[in-house]
């Protein structure tokens, strides 16, 4: 049951990371002068929305 | 020990989960979080390593490559600065280099205009005075030619004086006075007709 | 199909050489797999950033000091400059020791029959510690343990509120901690986990062809090439992913610092 709860809660951590991914593409193509920046950002996006996806993990292992 | 990894894998990997649901499932059992728990064995070395690791580099590493860099980045500053000066010097005396060759360039020109100038007016005053000496010449010439024909004149005037008195006396037959009234009578006479034919 | 009836067993033994043994002592006091391979590679890093200072020049000469170099000035200009701000040198030594000390452990898992350092949540939660007591350290210094604990709430909320708001800030600065931690060791774990499952498999498929040659078996081993293939690719992507966690470790650790000693939150 754990495993098909954290499958389900991955979904969101995985659109969420691909929004991010998306967010941070359409900026560097419409600005590459702030490549620099927007990849950092994305970078802290992902690691924050990867943060829920490894608190299901955990509670995956838990439970 | 193996039900944690059963379940370890079933999170990693679901595709083979599905290959074996039935084991995983059956095996949950309440020490699966062991995975996650930090052992001692490893906290402690790890922080000791970590905590060396930073000690040491931050004292005899960083330092001399954060230096080295720097010291780097202020040569390079240095040397573009430096031929930034270069450069604004060359500049500058391309700039005078260039101002001299104009001046030397208009010097030397108003140098050939004044040459040919003065040539033009010793070419004029020399063709003047070679005029003037030809005239003089011709008329020197004139003169001389005027004379020669004004002597040969009287020559002949004075000869035909004579010829027509010694015809006349011959027929008159008396000797007409040499120097008398006719004779100055003729010549008048010569003096006219020659003033007419002249 | 026989091989795919011996996996489980196979993986499941695969999953038991993953779990902390002792090497000496026990899981208390002593030496497990994970924490050898984290001396090596600390020792490794060691040989590595002393082999560099001892070459490196005013022109930077070879594969080595140039890429040594050009680490480093990532570091320096992406992740000190651009995270931390204008006192960045302060910080520089910790982050860049962070940063090397985990790329190194990460790097040396990938190679095949060592283990990652940081492949275990013992490891993972010691540098997460020390980060996590580093950025607090600064941010009690800057303002002051009361002033730190007051900046955590953000300033402008009504007062029933903002004690709410600062419990909330409070879990997340201690999340802060496992999220750290757990995110590096889960990365490190699933990855090596995922490759040995694939190398394992391509054994499986291929073991009837090696022990009996036919043509039965040579079309059961044919699938084992495709495993060999997928392997391949995430062995590329794991080198990815041991540089980008490094990276994200060392960014959200200036990210945290960052924040402990902005000014007004």
């Amino acid at each position: 049951m754990g495993v098909i709860g954290y499958g389900l809660g991955v979904i969101g951590a995985g659109l969420a990371i691909g929004l991010a991914a998306f967010g941070a593409t359409s900026a560097m193509a419409r600005q590459p002068e702030v490549q620099g920046r927007a990849f950092t950002v994305f970078i802290l996006a992902s690691a924050f929305t990867e943060a829920l996806g490894l608190i299901g993990f955990v509670v995956t292992l838990i439970s | 020990m193996k039900q944690i990894n059963r379940a370890t894998v079933a999170a990693a990997i679901s595709s083979f989960v599905l290959a074996v649901p039935a084991q995983a499932f059956a095996e949950e059992s309440s020490n699966k979080a062991e995975i996650l728990i930090p052992k001692m064995a490893e906290f402690i070395p790890a922080l000791i390593a970590f905590l060396i690791i930073w000690v040491v580099l931050a004292k005899f590493a960083w330092p001399q490559i954060l230096s080295m860099m720097d010291e780097r980045g202020k040569r390079i500053q240095e040397s573009l600065d430096e031929a930034e000066t270069t450069k604004k010097k060359a500049i500058a005396s391309r700039k005078e280099y260039d101002e001299l060759v104009t001046d030397a360039r208009r010097k030397s020109a108003d140098i050939v205009l004044e040459a040919r100038k003065d040539a033009e007016a010793e070419r004029a005053r020399i063709i003047e005075a070679a005029h003037k000496e030809a005239e003089d010449i011709i008329a020197k010439a004139h003169a001389n030619a005027e004379d020669e024909r004004n002597a040969i004149y009287a020559a002949a005037a004075a000869s035909i004086a004579d010829l027509s008195v010694s015809v006349a006396s011959k027929i008159v037959g008396e000797t007409l006075d040499q120097d008398g009234e006719q004779r100055r009578l003729i010549e008048r006479y010569v003096k006219e007709a020659g003033s007419l034919n002249a | 199909m026989d091989a795919f009836a011996k996996l489980p067993d196979a993986i499941a033994e695969l999953v038991a050489e993953f779990s902390s043994t002792p090497v000496v002592g026990n899981l208390n006091v002593g030496l497990t797999q994970y924490s050898l391979w984290l001396l090596i590679a600390g020792v490794v890093l060691l040989a590595v950033i002393f082999a560099f200072v001892k070459k490196q020049s005013l022109a930077p000469k070879g594969f080595f000091v140039n890429g040594v170099e050009w680490v480093i000035e990532y570091v320096e200009d992406d992740i000190a400059k651009g995270v931390v701000g204008s006192n960045w040198r302060q910080h520089f030594p910790f982050l860049a020791t962070l940063f090397f000390f985990i790329l190194i452990n990460n790097f040396i898992g990938l190679v095949p029959g060592m283990k990652p350092g940081t492949g275990a949540i013992g490891c993972t939660a010691a540098v997460a510690l020390v980060s996590f007591i580093y950025f607090l350290y600064f941010g009690v210094k800057k303002h002051g343990l009361f002033g730190y604990l007051k900046s955590l709430a953000p300033a402008g909320v009504s007062f029933p509120m903002n004690i709410f708001v600062w419990v909330i800030e409070v879990f997340s600065l201690l999340l802060r901690l496992v999220t750290l931690a757990v995110r590096l060791f889960c990365n490190m774990f699933a990855g090596h986990i995922v490759m040995g499952s694939f190398a394992i498999m391509a054994s499986i498929f291929a073991q009837p062809l090696l022990a009996h040659f036919s043509a039965m078996n040579a079309v059961g081993a044919l699938p084992s090439v495709a495993w060999v293939l997928i392997l391949l690719i995430i062995y590329a992507v794991e080198l990815i992913v041991a540089f980008v966690q490094a990276y994200v470790f060392t960014v959200l650790s200036a990210v945290y610092i960052q924040i402990a000693e902005a000014d007004a939150h």
